[in-house]
């Protein structure tokens, strides 16, 4: 459960009211106390750094808190920001503001080409790709004398004279940081935004959902620099001069305190954290430079081990404590036979999916695979498997340990693409493509051990899943969160997870976690279902109930089944057809009796090797 | 002639001894890199952790190198002295830190590591201030190893050849514990199974704060090192850091090899990218171009090897 | 010897084995058959502790081990040889063995030695200086149960050691098994291949879904229908 909607707009609602309310409350307390700083100070120095800080670090928690990148270049792109404004207004005479306008479409370009490099790699190599970037960032800097002005920066840049007040130059910064966060706000809201949370919370079924991740991660990685760019641009105004030591790498560790601070989890969380990280330095890290750094360094490694989730997440935690002293239940306490329980069958069969397959069991070929090869090393994991899955039917996959049955289904849902062979899908050859082209089609996995986003509401779930294959998510307009709502709440009514919609879907029970995935691939279209052992971990009462479910779905949707099982029980109760792998290679395919029925498949299952007793007791040394 | 002119000017009308004294100023420059980098990458090979504070225990090595030294006349005894405490004190606060924090954040997302060690280098830094203040130091190498060595027509200072040295003796040392000692033979098995070493009977929580003191100890032994070479100060822990952080990139994290080659490639390179003057500005750049184009194309580094999970 | 009860592990959110127990006395062999995803390699596993969520109690020679942390467990004469011939691949065959040494509890000579572990196993000492890494399949399997050995287990858990090996290491396997038996060790063999677990085994038990369904003599297992009904077709 997340800190409720109304809590988080009050808390907006109180931010933006004290940031424009800064500079007479400022003045009223110089009035009152005149030992006390200056306002000019306090508005000048304090009040507009920390609008800046709270920019730069609400365009890091962009590609942070909502698409999960670790980014170390962002003191780069608030660096050539700030050279931008310096050497339009040094080298051209323009003034601050066009320059202001221009940083964004600079720094963004720059972060375009730099994104594009860094997402070659992944995961902590893509953090290290971006500080040696950085690096090569601020050395270009540093060394480029004649153009930046080397160590010693760009000084003396000088606002136009309306900005010479300090109180009028904090409300300019105020409304350019304010237009900035309404952009991105919208952005985050929108369905491009539920993208990027899609991706966050679990990348690989972001891509099988149709999402093609690495440009939405360069789309944010882009966008996110553009208005550090923009934060870099207004520190050239503010501070009137720019330097190397900006884009230091070093540096960038400010954003990423500053969100910490604040939460990443909120949109204006980092703001939260700016204010309190500027009031901090300007207090303790003036006076005491050493103890500050110490301060800050206790609170960053408590939030770490204690709190993850800054701020934010450290109210969530408190509520939930109260919330079980006062005895309400949680959802995961329930289960999973409960929750399976509730589903009811007969709901599901009267709904309608997506994509309405009224049409029953046609006997075409839905599916075709001719040879298909896969090696691994010295291995040969699925050897020259073909086999054709009729439409409508069930088909099931069996074989003993080893016999490359989950290598085919990774073959199958374009996880790992095959040596050889070809695969033809309603009549298409999707040889070798990738998992979110896949998705187009109709080929849906589901029952996987994490096949949902956790940190998504259940309702969240189903909406981002339908955005994300109807191509909505190219869409920067909207709020993703209006779509789609009646049709994902039908769904969740029919698999009866209306009552959770609003539940984080990682909270939900094993059972439950099951029936979202299966309302997500009918939300998805998805024509044949591929399903990887999935009563794997079930215990026997969950087992028969998710089998009924998928079955009874399956039938009256007119849905293909593919699934491989260990459990013969599921896989008599269930299949139409059985085919039989072993070491690689199809051993055998028919109707289950006629599987049953044939020697040779008992024999792989119960053993061909027969050991003749040995001749010795003494056989090896006692 | 300005051709001709340009010509002499990118070095290539350099002269033997020109080229020696380069080569020497980077194998110098290498080995303290090497010893900072190889503890960064045994750690990482090993806790699959990057101890963003590792740069730190370099520096605080450092300041206890130059308040040790100045409390003798004499710069050979502290500086013997400081060689043997500061790295033993610094891997005890390395099993403090392992301990107290790493312990918790095993197997969690790196960034949290990332972010719980970054708030160390901040408190370090901090500590490093209030202890040391924020003036430069600057020590004096030990008498026996002060002046210079002459060959043939250079002369190369002592203490460098003396830096070289213990980089080899330090690099066979380590290749000895890797692959001599039953420690070594554990963190090799730590690094390619850590799961099937608890079974086999091995204390691993116990052995990773092993490791992780050793690690400690040779980014302090770096420190110390560098201290009669170059000035101390704050700001130490950040570059060293980075450019460890590039030669175990570019080596390969988790091989002591790679730390070998990669300090050498990098030390080499800044040494002759400063000698021609048209690429000196650029030589530091050139580094992490480098490291970049290896993440790109081969992320495990030259003597790595790709992670399995 | 070995005692668990109340054995109950989850992966994650997954309840996977639900209140196992078994028991392994000196001397015997106790197979552990059951089909793919029944539970086999999770219940040993629960029973090492190298699953961190698993309650229930683990008793070895009257002690209780079921919080104890894997490695200790390990020393206190719980050797596990995990499937697929795990090994420390960049270590040499002859460190793979080292690293598993251990003296007795009570002091006195071990009795499993390298030397000894070669002498069962000749290949091994031809090969003690190659990298584990570069090990056929076969031989590999060798060293695993080898290093398993080395800890002077008082209960040694194999799981799936026939597992694409050929006919004849199998037979190997199967007469050191019975040596090992004989010595006093008790045995836990998971196995998918149930007729040479059967031929070695004292008693059979079948684990499906995470629970022990059946238990009985291994000689009633050959004849009965209960192979077939739990692992067949």
């Amino acid at each position: 459960m997340r800190t409720p909607e109304g809590l988080r707009w009050a808390a907006a609602a109180v931010l933006v009211t004290f940031a424009l309310a800064l500079p007479p409350l400022a003045g009223l307390v110089e009035i009152v106390s005149p030992d006390s700083i200056s306002a000019n100070f306090t508005v000048g120095v304090l009040g507009t750094s920390a609008l800046v800080l709270a920019l730069w670090a609400i365009s890091y928690n962009l590609m942070l808190g909502y698409a999960g990148m670790v980014s170390f270049a962002h003191a780069a792109y608030y660096g050539i920001g700030a050279y931008t404004v310096a050497l339009l207004y040094q080298d051209l005479h323009w003034s601050v503001l066009p320059g202001l306008a221009l940083s964004p479409l600079v720094v963004g370009a720059a972060g375009l080409v730099t994104g594009f490099i860094s997402l070659r790699a992944v995961r902590l190599y893509f953090s290290l790709l971006t500080l040696a970037i950085s690096q090569v960032g601020y050395v270009i800097a540093f060394e480029w004398y004649s153009f930046t002005g080397g160590d010693n920066g760009i000084h003396g840049i000088s606002p136009p004279d309306f900005l010479s007040n300090p109180t009028v130059l904090y409300y300019f910064v105020a409304a350019v940081v304010a237009v900035c966060l309404l952009i991105m706000f919208g952005l985050v809201r929108s369905p491009f935004g539920a993208a990027l949370l899609a991706i966050r919370e679990n990348r690989l079924r972001a891509a099988s959902i149709g999402l093609n991740v690495k440009r939405y991660e360069l789309a944010v990685f882009t966008i996110s620099a553009a208005f550090a760019g923009v934060a870099g641009a207004l520190f050239a105004i503010y501070d009137n001069q720019a330097f190397p030591d900006l884009m230091k790498w070093t540096e960038s560790a400010h954003p990423i305190v500053v969100t910490l601070l604040g939460g990443s989890g909120t949109f204006l969380g980092p703001a939260l954290g700016a204010a309190v990280y500027t009031w901090l330095a300007n207090s303790v890290g003036k006076s005491l430079p050493a103890q500050f750094d110490i301060v800050l360094g206790a609170i960053v490694l408590g939030i770490v081990l204690v709190a993850p989730g800054g701020l934010g997440s450290a109210l969530d935690g408190i509520r939930r404590v109260a919330a079980r002293r006062r005895g309400s239940r949680e959802p995961e306490e329930e289960t999973s036979d409960q929750a399976l329980g509730r589903i009811d069958v007969s709901k599901i069969l009267a709904i309608r999916p997506v994509k309405s397959h009224a049409e029953h069991s046609s006997g075409a070929t839905l599916l075709r695979v001719e040879g298909l090869s896969k090696r691994f090393g010295g291995l040969k994991a699925v050897d020259g498997v073909s086999l054709n899955v009729l439409e409508g039917r069930r088909h099931a996959v069996i074989g003993p340990n080893g016999a490359g049955k989950s290598t085919l289904f990774n073959l199958l849902t374009g996880q790992i693409r095959p040596d050889s062979g070809k695969v033809v899908f309603g009549g298409v050859d999707i040889t070798g493509r990738r998992p979110h082209q896949l998705s187009r089609f109709g080929i849906g996995r589901a029952f996987q051990i994490t096949n949902i986003f956790p940190k998504l509401t259940v309702l969240q779930n189903l909406q981002y899943s339908m955005l994300a294959h109807r191509g909505d998510t190219v869409r920067p307009i909207g709020i993703a969160d209006r779509k789609y709502r009646d049709e994902a709440m039908q769904l969740l009514e029919a698999v009866g997870l209306g009552p959770s919609s609003r539940l984080q879907a990682g909270l939900l029970s094993h059972g439950d976690q099951r029936a979202l995935e299966l309302a997500i691939s009918l939300a998805l279209g998805t024509r044949l279902l591929l399903l990887d052992e999935p009563t794997a971990g079930m215990s026997p009462y969950e087992t028969k109930r998710a089998m009924e479910l998928v079955n009874g779905v399956v039938a009256q949707q007119g849905l293909t089944l593919l699934f491989c099982e260990h459990d013969m029980d599921i896989v008599f109760g269930i299949a139409d057809v059985v085919t039989v792998m072993h070491q690689g290679r199809v051993l055998a395919e028919g109707t289950p009796e006629a599987i049953r029925a044939n020697p040779e498949v008992q024999k792989i299952y119960l053993g061909d090797i027969d050991l003749d007793p040995p001749q010795t007791e003494a056989g090896a040394g006692a | 002639m300005p051709h001709q002119h340009c010509l002499r000017e990118a070095g290539f009308g350099m002269s033997a001894s020109t080229v020696a004294l380069t080569v020497l100023a980077g194998l110098s420059a290498a080995s303290v890199l090497f010893l900072v980098a190889s503890g960064l990458s045994l750690v990482f090979g090993a806790l699959r952790v990057i101890n963003m504070a590792h740069g730190s225990l370099y520096m605080i090595a450092a300041f206890l190198t130059t308040a040790i030294v100045s409390l003798f006349a004499q710069p050979t005894i502290g500086f013997v002295l400081a060689l043997v405490l500061a790295p033993v004190a610094v891997a005890l606060l390395g099993a403090l830190i392992e301990i107290l924090v790493l312990r918790r954040l095993y197997g969690r997302e790196h960034l949290l590591q990332l972010l719980a060690t970054y708030a160390l280098v901040l408190v370090f830094a901090g500590g490093v201030r209030i202890v040391f203040g924020s003036q430069n130091r600057i020590i004096r190498p030990p008498d026996f190893l002060t002046g210079g060595v002459s060959l043939g027509t250079i002369t190369f200072p002592t203490y460098k050849f003396f830096l070289m040295f213990a980089a080899l003796v330090v690099a066979a040392g380590l290749y000895v514990l890797l692959y001599r000692t039953t420690l070594g033979r554990n963190v090799r098995a730590a690094v390619a199974d850590p799961e099937l070493l608890n079974a086999s009977g091995v204390n691993v929580a116990r052995l990773f704060t092993t490791v992780f003191m050793i690690g400690a100890g040779l980014a302090a032994l770096g420190g110390v090192l560098i201290s009669p070479d170059q000035a101390v100060g704050l700001g130490m822990d950040t570059d060293v850091l980075v450019a460890a952080f590039a030669i175990s990139v570019i080596g390969g994290l988790g091989s002591l090899t790679g730390s070998f080659v990669g300090a050498l490639l990098v030390g080499l390179a800044t040494s002759f990218g400063i000698m021609f003057p048209a690429t000196s500005r650029w030589s530091l750049a050139f580094i992490f171009v480098l490291m970049a184009v290896v993440l790109m194309i081969r992320p495990w580094g030259l003597f790595g090897r790709p992670e399995t999970n | 010897m070995l005692e668990v009860s109340n054995l109950q592990v989850r992966y994650g959110k997954s309840h996977v084995v639900f209140d196992l127990g078994l028991k392994i006395g000196r001397g015997e062999v106790l197979a552990l058959l059951g089909r793919n995803g029944a539970g086999k390699t999770t219940t040993i596993m629960g029973i090492v502790g190298l699953i961190g969520s698993t309650t229930g109690s683990v008793v070895i020679d009257g002690v209780e081990v079921g919080r104890w942390p894997a490695f200790r467990r390990a020393q206190s004469g719980i050797a596990y040889v995990p499937s697929g011939a795990r090994c420390f691949a960049p270590l040499t065959v002859a460190e793979n063995l080292q690293i598993a040494a251990r003296g007795l509890a009570g002091g006195g000579a071990p009795s499993w030695t390298v030397e000894r572990v070669y002498e069962v196993f000749p290949k091994l000492q031809q090969l003690r200086a190659n990298l584990a890494g570069g090990l056929s399949g076969g031989e590999r399997q060798m060293l695993a149960v080898g290093r398993g050995l080395m800890l002077n287990p008082k209960v040694i858990l194999l799981d799936e050691p026939t597992e694409g090996l050929a006919p004849v290491i199998v037979q190997g396997l199967a007469a050191l098994i019975r040596t090992l038996r004989d010595t006093g060790v008790g045995i836990l063999l998971a196995e998918q291949n149930h007729q040479m677990a059967l031929k070695v085994a004292d008693r059979a038990a079948f684990i499906e879904k995470g629970r022990i369904v059946a238990e009985l003599p291994a000689a009633d297992a050959r004849t009965s229908d209960v192979v077939h009904r739990i692992l067949g077709v």
